[in-house]
């Protein structure tokens, strides 16, 4: 649908809040927290942002949106050149990180990331849900949005953590406590949602969701990640994968034969069977349930988790 | 991951278990031929409206039962004049039998299911695993449905499925019909769950081009693996939406014919469903050349072929592992249980 930019306000440093009505003032299709707009920019660009305003508005749309320099555009044509007035493509809300029911939630934020977890949190508060938690980590306080409606949630519920007075939200304790069976809802940069993922692959009773605005981004093997080691089930070889290269690379160099083809985690031919261990998984095509299944890992862009060491099918 | 082989041979066995279309509903007012999985089939509406699905051979002596004709329930072989009941697929008469004459016990070809939904008439040749959808995008419209002329194609049905579900191909086997579309395929949020895969896509006006004359649209692309594909076009409240299914069926391993059907929202002011069921065709027709020279000519489940791909192909990499999912589905339902 053609949907009008009506307003855009400051939220925090580098973030901005849009706002969209239709242009004949017709009432909007409804959605739920956690859903998304699928926005086409003046440039052609598609850009997927949260909702984040009052799902009991029929007459309007609001997301918000961080200035990411170094992105792939999208967010720069935002902040930079989009003007109040203009006509936008804009999709139905989509629903892919619903809020579920359940006893318990947790509601983890990183940064930006507090779009669709802010409403869920504000959807428990309006129902009086009497057990859920929200944990809002951010750089600084000036680059935390919304700080004012985190304030009206009821008292206790929210727990504000800025990195520059007291570090990193402790997802450890959080996730430590929950009562079985607690849904854990993240939403934040991709070193938190994997921490979470970590976390909480330990607690099986606990069901985790996760949401990325993007595909996860395929990311090589960087001087940041482990060493670790592969143990190759047919021949009983032990190969190790240092941090600055893959597991295909390494595999390769025993049996180039093996079946690959784009390199970046999205064609899914170099997948390969895991026996055990836990891969993390840096694919864009696995669902979060294969992920969690842990039966099979794309070895030109996954590695182990911390600490974990693959026997594969080869 | 599964350790199936996805080979011609296990994939035939697997899709027996699954719906479908063997022919157009307004064709079945005389029996018509059809062959499925390798199977050849008779289908025909009897009397009483109900449409029915038989083995094409009659167990006498060979004959053609699409060349015969419908006696009420029954379709009746046009050499002896066997009848067989469309329902149980027994015979029901024999005219040269004298009076008392008993009907061979044996005498009875193959039955299956037959269902009509979307224009057209689904069998399975086993149990199916999958029901047929309702896909919840169209479950609020009111739609007036053309089931399109079938196309036979010298390529697998999971070749054709999937060229429906490319977004690459357009500016290239769709020059004449769509015009000059952006080569460039989006980053696009593909869901999978299970056999099912969605993605929504921005199909600005293409101008002069026929195909997208109504205005930008959404396509929201849904697919069912292996063999269902459809795009629900909407094309903004003024205009309304259309939409287009497509669910080629397998011949033969690598031969189909593609069936599809369009359909127009009561509101949808973007042309008739006539109209619209014209301008799919010569898109169609812009296909079916490419889809026969594919090599090979169904998609290398089995890694038969070394194919590289890109990140445009996100979508049908999806297609291809639902379509692996339902395969592994009917394989596990088929396994004795413990």
């Amino acid at each position: 649908m053609r949907l009008r930019l009506t307003s855009v306000r400051y939220e925090a440093d580098q973030i901005v809040s849009l706002e969209f009505a239709d242009p004949t003032g017709a009432p909007l299709p409804p959605w739920g927290p956690g859903a998304h707009l699928e926005i086409r920019l003046p440039s052609g660009l598609i850009r997927h942002y949260s909702l984040c305003g009052d799902p009991a508005r029929a007459d309007r749309y609001r997301v918000a949106v961080l200035r990411v320099a170094a992105g792939r555009g999208g967010s720069r044509e935002i902040h930079d050149t989009l003007r109040v007035g203009t006509l936008l493509e804009v999709s139905a809300p989509r629903d892919t990180f619903a809020l579920a029911e359940a006893d318990h939630h947790l509601l983890i934020a990183g940064g930006i990331g507090v779009t669709p977890i802010l409403t869920m949190a504000e959807h428990l508060a309006s129902r009086g849900h009497p057990s859920w938690r929200l944990v809002y980590g951010g750089r600084s306080r000036d680059a935390m949005a919304f700080g004012d409606r985190v304030a009206r949630l009821p008292q206790g519920r929210a727990e504000v953590v800025c990195q520059d007075e007291r570090g990193l939200p402790d997802l450890d304790a959080a996730i430590a406590e929950l009562p079985e069976g607690a849904h854990v809802y993240c939403c934040g940069p991709a070193p938190m949602i994997e921490n979470a993922t970590g976390l909480c692959g330990r607690r099986p009773d606990l069901v985790l969701h996760t949401e990325r605005f993007a595909a996860a981004p395929a990311r090589p093997a960087s001087s940041e990640d482990g060493a670790f080691e592969v143990e190759l089930a047919e021949s009983g070889q032990v190969l190790k994968v240092p941090a600055d290269r893959s597991v295909l690379d390494v595999v390769r160099e025993v049996l180039p034969d093996v079946a690959y083809s784009c390199e970046s985690g999205f064609c899914g031919t170099c997948e390969t069977g895991l026996l055990s261990g836990a891969a993390e998984h840096r694919d864009d095509l696995l669902t979060e349930a294969e992920r969690d299944a842990q039966r099979s890992m794309m070895i030109c862009v996954s590695r182990a988790r911390p600490g974990e060491r693959l026997v594969l099918r080869l | 991951m599964s350790t199936t082989t996805y080979d011609p041979e296990t994939l035939r066995e697997a899709y027996r278990h699954v719906w479908f279309v063997v022919a157009r509903s307004e064709d079945i007012g005389t029996p018509q031929p059809a062959q499925l999985l390798d199977q050849p089939l008779v289908v025909f509406r009897a009397e009483d409206g109900t449409p029915h699905v038989l083995d094409r051979r009659c167990v006498h002596r060979g004959g053609d039962l699409s060349m015969g004709k419908v006696i009420g329930s029954s379709v009746q072989c046009p050499y002896h004049g066997w009848r067989f009941d469309g329902a149980s697929g027994g015979c029901s008469h024999i005219p040269s039998l004298a009076g008392e004459g008993r009907i061979p016990p044996k005498a009875a070809v193959r039955s299956y299911p037959a269902v009509e939904r979307f224009g057209h008439v689904w069998t399975c040749l086993g149990d199916p695993v999958f029901d047929l959808p309702h896909p919840p995008e169209i479950a609020d419209l009111t739609l007036e449905w053309r089931a399109a002329r079938p196309i036979p194609a010298k390529c697998g049905f999971m070749a054709a499925t999937e060229n429906f579900r490319d977004m690459a191909h357009f500016p290239f086997v769709h020059e004449e019909s769509m015009g000059e579309v952006n080569p460039v395929v989006p980053d696009l949020t593909v869901e999978r769950e299970g056999r099912e895969v969605r993605a929504s896509y921005h199909y600005p006006r293409v101008p002069g081009a026929d195909f997208s004359s109504a205005g930008d649209s959404w396509m929201h692309y849904h697919s069912y693996a292996p063999g269902i594909a459809t795009i629900l076009y909407d094309f903004g409240p003024e205009i309304g939406k259309r939409y287009l299914m497509d669910f080629p069926s397998p011949v033969s391993y690598d031969e189909c014919v593609i069936y599809w059907a369009v359909a127009t929202d009561q509101d949808f002011t973007g042309g008739s469903v006539d109209e619209i069921l014209a301008l799919e065709t010569v898109v169609f027709n812009e296909d079916t050349p490419i889809l026969e020279g594919l090599r090979p000519r169904e998609v290398p489940l089995a890694d038969q072929a070394l194919e590289v791909s890109c990140p445009a192909d996100i979508y049908t990499l999806n297609y291809r592992r639902a379509t692996k999912f339902a395969v592994d589905t009917i394989l596990k339902s088929r396994r004795p249980g413990p």
